[in-house]
């Protein structure tokens, strides 16, 4: 049985893989996340985290990008054993 | 026309590079801030073809200046027969083909040109050009760094494509989501790309960012480099500096000398455009040394880890992380830091940025640190019996510098709060060797440009100045008498009241007036005013010298005391005393308003903290 995990991007700690779910609309920058490639479905893998937390420095789409915690908190995604879903 | 088109950091800049040689320029278009672009092909087959290189953009959404720009010139263009180079690079595909996703709905003429190629045969990453072309419709031309075979081929697709054109189209881009458009780019790539896990080139690289991006060690490195840096670009452009500044004197007294004596044409001539004309090249070796290190330090890859430790920190005031590239430069000349504000897209963010960066102590303020620190400061015993008190001093002011920058980026965050911060949404590109030849054009580009456009105030501001010292003019009279009846003169004793408190006389005033327009006359001035004539070889008392043995009139003490010469750095270091930085904010901002604050908030804070110390340190006795 997977079980489905939801939490924020800014919350996975390093090395930990998720799927994209969701992205509060309500942020500016939201759109230009999900041009960047992060849209639903998207598979993302934190690589390292700045000093102090952040920014953070994610794998997705076959290249890497550095987002800010506040940022990465717009984007809710599910950790999950087993298939691929949200 | 050839349109280049792509993200940041795909090599639409060495593209460009190659594609112009040296015969690119920066263009500016009316009513957008951000700058780009432009130049002729190099090749002599294809020489009459304009290349433009548009601002790196993620998508044509316009959300800031530099998508703006970038339709606005695409669609400027439309009587000219063009063709959009869509700059893709090779080793990220997915995403750079969402710019491209939106570009194929302007029906445009177009091709892609496949960078980092050279990346991909080492990486030993298969891509299958022909099904790529197959499925996006249009010519891919793969481009690598190592041969220029990729270059011609580009031109020759071009041109082909220029020579069938049709009329430009006006559509514009659809409404589709990124969603959409993903799922469209997952279906062109679906089969084209064999790549290993992890390349070569990325493991190497992070194997570099466990030291560089270390917690503790990163800062402390970033610190390093940045020191060492700074340590170099002062000492090496000092030399060059100072021979041109040798060369400049020479030539003006040549030219002085071939009017008839005390003709106020020769001393136009001689000490307005001459001295004009000799203090704009004289900023040019600390200038290019500045853009080739920071040229150096992009190309690395290393300016991209330098903002990532550093964006928190700027946070805290309000700054992005970017902010730091300009405020760094500012610690040799604001004018070409204020400029370099272009790349933040908050207009918030690039106007704070602007208005704190004049109080980095750029290097027009050390000569005057240095007359001070000599006369005063050096006859002083070491503090704990080895460190000098006149290195003590000098880190003291340019920390106070950074100090206040800081504070007045916080205060300003209090009253606009954060805003729309600029995003950060940063790369980190792998490590790679700078490319020399490329870093040395973007040196020239930058070079040449910032002589244009700062260099024609500069001019006029000292032919100002030396109208304000060379009238009323009295025939026979010595420089000294001159320099004292003149309206600049007239004007220093005029404000003599106003600055007395701050421990200042009526000569410093002159040199205070002078040096409003630019911080390196007051050195000049004070040496005419000590008669020491224009810095002339073989003076018998070298300045510092002579200006210890004046005293204040009323007191008989000397003027140049500790507290004194403290007084004047400190407000050296904290005022606004160049109208070319003056000019080059109003240019940014477009408007008055904000290089006037800049002036008076400066000014005053310079005063206020001028009189603090010199009172304070009256009244303990210390004068």
């Amino acid at each position: 049985m997977s079980r489905k995990n939801k939490a924020r991007l800014s919350e996975l700690a390093i090395g930990q893989s998720a799927l994209v779910c969701d992205i509060d609309q309500t942020a500016p920058i939201s759109f230009r996340l999900q041009e960047l490639g992060l849209v639903h479905g998207t598979q993302v893998t934190v690589l390292r985290k700045g000093p102090f937390g952040h920014p953070i420095e994610i794998s997705q789409r076959g290249y890497r990008l550095c987002l800010r915690k506040e940022e990465a908190a717009l984007l809710t995604v599910s950790s999950e054993y087993g298939g691929a879903s949200c | 026309m050839l349109i280049l088109a792509g993200n940041p950091n795909a090599g639409k800049t060495l593209l460009f590079n190659r594609l112009t040689g040296l015969r690119g320029k920066v263009a500016n278009y009316p009513g957008i801030t951000v700058d780009y672009r432009k130049g002729k092909v190099q090749l002599s087959k294809y020489a009459d073809l304009t290349v433009v290189d548009l601002p790196g953009t993620y998508s044509l959404k316009a959300l800031s200046e530099d998508e703006e720009l970038a339709v606005s010139l695409i669609h400027a263009n439309s009587k000219e027969p063009s063709v959009i180079v869509a700059v893709v690079d090779a080793t990220q595909l997915e995403r750079n083909l969402y710019l491209v996703s939106q570009l194929l709905e302007l029906e445009r003429p177009m091709l892609i040109a496949l960078t980092m190629m050279d990346i991909v045969e080492r990486d030993k990453t298969k891509i299958n050009m022909a099904l790529l072309r197959a499925r996006i419709g249009v010519p891919v031309v793969p481009i690598s760094s190592a041969t220029d075979s990729g270059v011609e081929k580009l031109l020759e697709a071009a041109h082909q494509l220029l020579s069938s054109s049709q009329p430009n189209s006006a559509m514009a881009i659809s409404e589709r989501s990124p969603q959409e458009r993903y799922q469209q780019i997952n279906h062109w790539l679906d089969g084209v790309v064999e790549k290993d896990a992890t390349p070569n080139s990325q493991k190497k690289s992070d194997a570099i960012d466990k030291i560089i991006l270390h917690p503790w060690l990163g800062p402390v490195l970033l610190l390093s480099i940045f020191g060492i840096l700074f340590e170099m670009l002062f000492v090496w452009s000092r030399p060059v500096v100072d021979s041109i500044e040798s060369f400049i004197a020479f030539f003006s007294q040549l030219a002085e000398k071939a009017f008839p004596t005390d003709s106020l044409l020769g001393s136009l001539v001689a000490n307005g455009v001459i001295a004009g004309v000799g203090s704009v090249v004289a900023f040019v070796p600390l200038i290019a040394l500045l853009f080739f290190f920071m040229g150096i330090l992009e190309d690395s890859g290393y300016l991209a880890r330098a903002t990532f430790l550093l964006d928190r920190l700027m946070g805290k005031v309000g700054l992005p992380g970017r902010a730091f590239v300009p405020l760094l430069s500012g610690f040799a000349c604001a004018i070409p830091a204020i400029l370099a504000t272009r790349v933040m897209t908050s207009k918030r963010d690039r106007l704070v940025t602007i208005f704190i960066t004049p109080f980095m102590s750029c290097s027009a303020r050390l000569p005057i640190y240095g007359l001070m620190i000599a006369a005063v400061f050096s006859t002083l015993p070491p503090v704990f019996g080895f460190i000098e008190v006149g290195a003590l001093v000098m880190v003291g002011m340019y920390l106070l510098g950074i100090i206040v920058a800081f504070a007045t980026a916080w205060v300003l965050q209090q009253f606009w709060g954060k805003g729309e911060r600029t995003p950060l949404i940063l790369e980190l590109p792998a490590y790679r060797m700078p490319r020399l030849k490329s870093v040395l054009q973007g040196v020239w580009l930058r070079v040449t440009s910032f002589m244009k456009e700062v260099g024609t105030i500069i001019l006029a501001i000292t032919i100002l100045l030396w109208a304000l010292f060379s009238f009323p003019h009295s025939t026979g009279a010595t420089e000294q008498s001159q320099l004292e009846y003149s309206y600049a003169g007239q004007l220093g004793k005029l404000i003599e009241p106003v600055i007395a408190p701050l421990g200042f006389d009526w000569k410093i005033g002159i040199g205070l007036v002078a040096s409003f327009a630019a911080r390196e006359v007051l050195v000049s001035t004070l040496g005419v005013i000590y008669g020491l004539g224009n810095g002339a070889e073989g003076d018998s008392v070298p300045l510092r010298q002579a200006i210890l043995r004046d005293t204040r009139p009323k007191t008989g003490k000397p003027i140049y005391t500790p507290l004194t010469a403290l007084s004047l750095m400190v407000f050296f270091a904290l005022s606004l005393q160049c109208m070319s930085t003056f000019a080059a904010t109003r240019r940014e901002t477009k408007s008055w308003k904000w290089p006037t604050l800049q002036f008076g908030y400066m000014t005053l804070l310079a005063w206020t903290a001028s009189l603090v110390i010199y009172q304070t340190g009256s009244h303990l006795g210390f004068s």
